[in-house]
C-alpha cells in the first residue's frame, strides 16, 4: 500500500494534469492507510512508527526513476556536454589566502547573536510548554510527559522564528511577556 | 503544496537556515555519524570482544550464585547491581557492579572483564561529543534543539521542496546536483529527522525542564517529580539477606507470561531497602522494558506501569527504542542506518551547496572535506589503534581527525583529499578486519564478528577496486 501510494504521487507529479489530481489525494489516503496492515501485523505503536518512516525509502525508487530518465534525456540530446567535468568548489578561484576565514567579523556577529538568542529562546519556550501543558485537562503524569516531550520541538520552533528576524527588539518583547506570563502562572 | 509566506520572510528564513547549518555543521555531523554506527552498537560490543562465551539461555538458579559470590567478595558492597541476561542480538550475560563489571560463563562462572573500549568511544561521541558527561548531553541536547530549527526553516525557506519531490537532476552543475540531494533526502526523511531531533535534545533538555517542574509543582524536590513521571521505589525496611533471582525470575513467568526479561537490577544492593527490578521486553511495545519489583525474598511487590500505567509513562520510556531504532529487530535496525547515513549525507551537502554558491575561497574549503571523510578514516583508525595497541580510542580518534584536517589544509584540493582519505578508510577496514582475525583467530569468523569483519573486506575491497582499478580501465 505505501509503495502504491507512493506510486501514485509520483506519477501525479510527472504528469501535472488537472484530471488526475485525484492520484494526490488516493496516494496520501493510501500512504495513511497502510497504517492498517501494519497494525495488523504487528501494534498500534510500531505501524505508526513504520507509516512514517517507510515511504521515506520507497520514494527513492521513483526519484532515481526520475533520474535515470533525465539522464538518457540528457544523452540523447547533448551527451558530449553531460561527459564534461562539472566546476566544484575545489576550482574557484581563491580570492582570499587559504589560511583565512572570509567574513569572519560577520561570523563573529552571527555566533553571537545565536548565542544570545538560543538560550533566551530556550527559557521562555520551556516555561511556556510547562505552563500550556499544566492547562490541559489531562492527568499530571500526562501533562509533564507532554512538556518534557514537547519542549524541544517548541524551543527549535521559537528559535528558528527568532533567528529569521531582521529586528529582534518587537520579538524579543513578545517573548520576554510570554516568558513572565508563563514564570506568573508557574509561581502562582 | 504551497506555502503563503512572504518571499522577504523565506529569504530571511533561508539565510537562518544557512548559518545555523553552516555553524553547527560540524557538530551535527559528528553526532549524526556516531549515531548512525552506534545503532548497530550491540553487535560491535560483540565483535570488540568476541572470544566470550555467548548463549542464549542461562539458568535461573545460576544467577543466586552470581550474586551470593559478589556479595562474598565485597561484603561492604554498595549501589546498584546490573545482571543483564542473554537476549535477541546479544547472546550473552554480565554483571556489573561497583565492583567492576564481567561477562558471565553459562555455569555462572566469571569471564572476561566487559570491555568494549571503542564502541563505548563511538557512543560517548554520540552522547556527550567526549565532552564531561552532563555539559556534553547538554550540547548534544541542544544541537537536537537546532536541528529541529534546520527542519522548520529548511521547509519554511523552500517552499516549492514538496512540489520538487521527486526531482533529481542528473549532469547538472555541482551546485544542483547537490541542492536536489540536500532537498530531496530531507522532505522524504523529515519524519525520521524530526524523531531523531526531538528524541535526541530530550535527553540533554530534561535537564532544564525537570528544575522547571521540581520547582513550580514538587517545592524543587526532584525525587518527587522522578517517582511521579517514572515510578518512585518500594519503601522497604528489611534484615539484609542475598536477593533470590531466580525466585523472581519463576514469580514472574507466572505474573507475565508473555514478558521475556533481559536484565535484573538489584537496587540499593546489600541495604534493608534493597529490591529487585526485573526489566522484561514486551513484544511489539515500543517501551524499553516493562519493570517488575520484588522484594529481596523474590517477592512481587508490582510493576512500574511502563506497559499499562498512564500513557506518559508509556511513552517517555519508549524515547529510547525509538531514537535507536532498537524494535523490529534487523530490518528497522538497518532502515535506521541508512535514514542515519542519508541524515549526514544532507547535513555534508548542506554545507558543500554553501561551498559551491561562493565566489571565493577559504580555510573552510579546504578543512571541511578534510573533516568529513577524515571522520570514517578517524572511526576506523581508533578501532585498529584500540585493537592493536590498547590505546586510547578517544584519543586516536581527536589525533586522526585532526591529522586529516591537518592533511586536508595541505593538499589544498578537495577532490584529492576526497580520494585520499576514502582510500585511507577502505585500506583501513580491509587492515582492521585482517588484524581482527589474526588476534582472535577462530573467534573473529564467528556470529557478530563473522558479520562484521566480512563486510569490513567487502566494503574496503570493493571501494579499492571502484577507486583505481575500474577508473584506470
Amino acid at each position: 500500500m505505501t509503495l502504491i501510494g507512493v506510486a501514485l504521487l509520483y506519477f501525479r507529479w510527472c504528469r501535472h494534469t488537472a484530471s488526475q489530481s485525484w492520484w494526490t489525494a488516493a496516494g496520501w489516503s493510501l500512504l495513511l492507510l497502510a497504517i492498517l496492515p501494519w497494525n495488523l501485523a504487528h501494534s498500534a505503536e510500531f505501524s505508526v512508527m513504520y507509516m512514517f518512516l517507510v515511504p521515506g525509502i520507497f520514494a527513492w525508487v521513483f526519484v532515481a526513476r526520475q533520474w535515470l530518465l533525465i539522464a538518457n534525456q540528457k544523452g540523447g540530446n547533448d551527451s558530449s556536454k553531460q561527459n564534461l567535468p562539472k566546476k566544484t568548489f575545489a576550482e574557484h578561484q581563491p580570492v582570499v589566502t587559504s589560511l583565512q576565514l572570509a567574513h569572519a567579523k560577520r561570523w563573529g556577529m552571527l555566533l553571537l547573536r545565536s548565542i544570545v538568542i538560543l538560550p533566551y529562546a530556550g527559557t521562555v519556550s520551556l516555561l511556556a510548554t510547562v505552563a500550556l501543558t499544566d492547562l490541559i485537562p489531562w492527568t499530571k503524569n500526562n501533562t509533564l510527559v507532554t512538556a518534557l516531550l514537547c519542549g524541544a520541538l517548541v524551543w527549535g520552533v521559537i528559535a528558528s522564528w527568532l533567528l529569521a528576524q531582521t529586528s529582534l527588539l518587537r520579538p524579543i518583547l513578545v517573548m520576554a511577556v510570554v516568558g513572565l506570563l508563563s514564570a506568573l502562572y508557574l509561581c502562582g | 503544496m504551497k506555502f503563503s509566506l512572504s518571499p522577504a520572510l523565506v529569504k530571511r528564513y533561508l539565510q537562518s537556515h544557512s548559518w545555523v547549518g553552516l555553524a553547527m555543521a560540524a557538530i551535527l555531523y559528528l553526532v549524526c555519524i556516531s549515531g548512525t554506527v552506534t545503532v548497530f552498537a550491540r553487535y560491535l560490543d560483540r565483535w570488540e570482544q568476541p572470544d566470550v562465551q555467548e548463549f542464549t539461555q542461562i539458568d535461573a538458579s545460576i544467577l543466586d550464585g552470581v550474586y551470593r559470590d559478589l556479595i562474598s567478595q565485597a561484603p561492604n558492597l554498595s549501589g546498584d547491581v546490573l545482571v543483564m541476561l542473554p537476549r535477541e542480538g546479544i547472546p550473552r550475560a554480565s554483571l556489573v557492579s561497583s565492583q567492576g563489571a564481567w561477562l558471565l560463563n553459562q555455569d555462572g562462572s566469571r569471564g572476561a572483564t566487559a570491555s568494549s573500549p571503542w564502541t563505548n568511544m563511538l557512543i560517548s561521541l554520540h552522547d556527550h561529543l567526549h565532552l564531561p558527561s552532563t555539559w556534553g548531553m547538554i550540547a548534544v541536547s541542544i544541537t537536537g534543539v537546532l536541528m529541529t530549527a534546520l527542519i522548520i526553516s529548511g521547509f519554511l525557506s523552500h517552499p516549492s521542496i514538496f512540489r520538487d519531490a521527486f526531482h533529481f537532476r542528473r549532469g547538472a552543475s555541482a551546485r544542483l546536483q547537490q541542492t536536489d540531494l540536500h532537498n530531496r533526502l530531507s522532505v522524504w526523511a523529515a519524519p525520521f529527522h524530526l524523531v531523531i531531533a526531538v528524541s535526541g535534545a530530550y535527553f540533554g533538555v530534561a535537564v532544564f525542564i525537570n528544575a522547571i517542574i521540581a520547582s513550580a509543582f514538587f517545592e524543587g524536590d526532584d525525587e518527587a517529580l522522578l517517582a511521579e513521571v517514572f515510578g518512585g521505589p518500594p519503601a522497604l525496611e528489611q534484615q539484609v539477606e542475598p536477593v533470590n533471582i531466580s525466585r523472581a525470575l519463576a514469580n514472574l513467568s507466572e505474573i507475565a507470561p508473555e514478558a521475556d526479561p533481559f536484565y535484573v537490577t538489584i537496587e540499593d544492593a546489600n541495604s534493608p531497602s534493597q529490591y529487585m527490578l526485573v526489566g522484561a521486553h514486551h513484544t511489539d511495545r515500543l517501551i524499553y522494558a516493562e519493570q517488575y519489583r520484588f522484594d529481596q525474598h523474590g517477592e512481587y511487590l508490582g510493576n512500574v506501569g511502563y506497559t499499562d500505567g498512564p500513557v506518559g509513562r508509556q511513552a517517555i520510556f519508549s524515547v529510547f527504542r525509538v531514537h535507536f531504532g532498537h524494535f523490529g529487530g534487523l530490518p528497522v535496525m538497518f532502515l535506521y542506518g541508512i535514514l542515519g547515513v542519508a541524515l549526514c549525507v544532507v547535513c555534508v551537502s548542506g554545507v558543500n551547496i554553501w561551498l559551491n554558491k561562493r565566489k571565493h575561497r577559504d580555510i573552510i574549503n579546504d578543512i571541511w572535506p578534510g573533516f568529513v571523510w577524515g571522520t570514517p578514516v578517524a572511526i576506523l583508525g581508533s578501532a585498529l589503534i584500540s585493537l592493536m595497541l590498547g590505546v586510547s580510542a578517544t584519543a586516536g580518534f581527536w589525533l586522526l581527525l585532526l591529522s586529516s584536517a591537518v592533511m586536508a589544509m595541505l593538499v589544498k584540493q578537495a577532490g584529492v583529499t576526497r580520494k585520499y582519505l576514502i582510500t585511507g578508510s577502505a585500506v583501513l577496514a580491509v587492515v582492521l578486519a585482517v588484524v581482527h582475525v589474526v588476534i582472535y583467530g577462530s573467534h573473529a569468523g564467528q556470529g557478530a564478528a563473522l558479520v562484521i569483519n566480512t563486510t569490513l573486506l567487502i566494503t574496503g575491497i570493493v571501494i579499492i577496486v571502484q577507486q583505481y582499478l575500474l577508473k584506470r580501465h
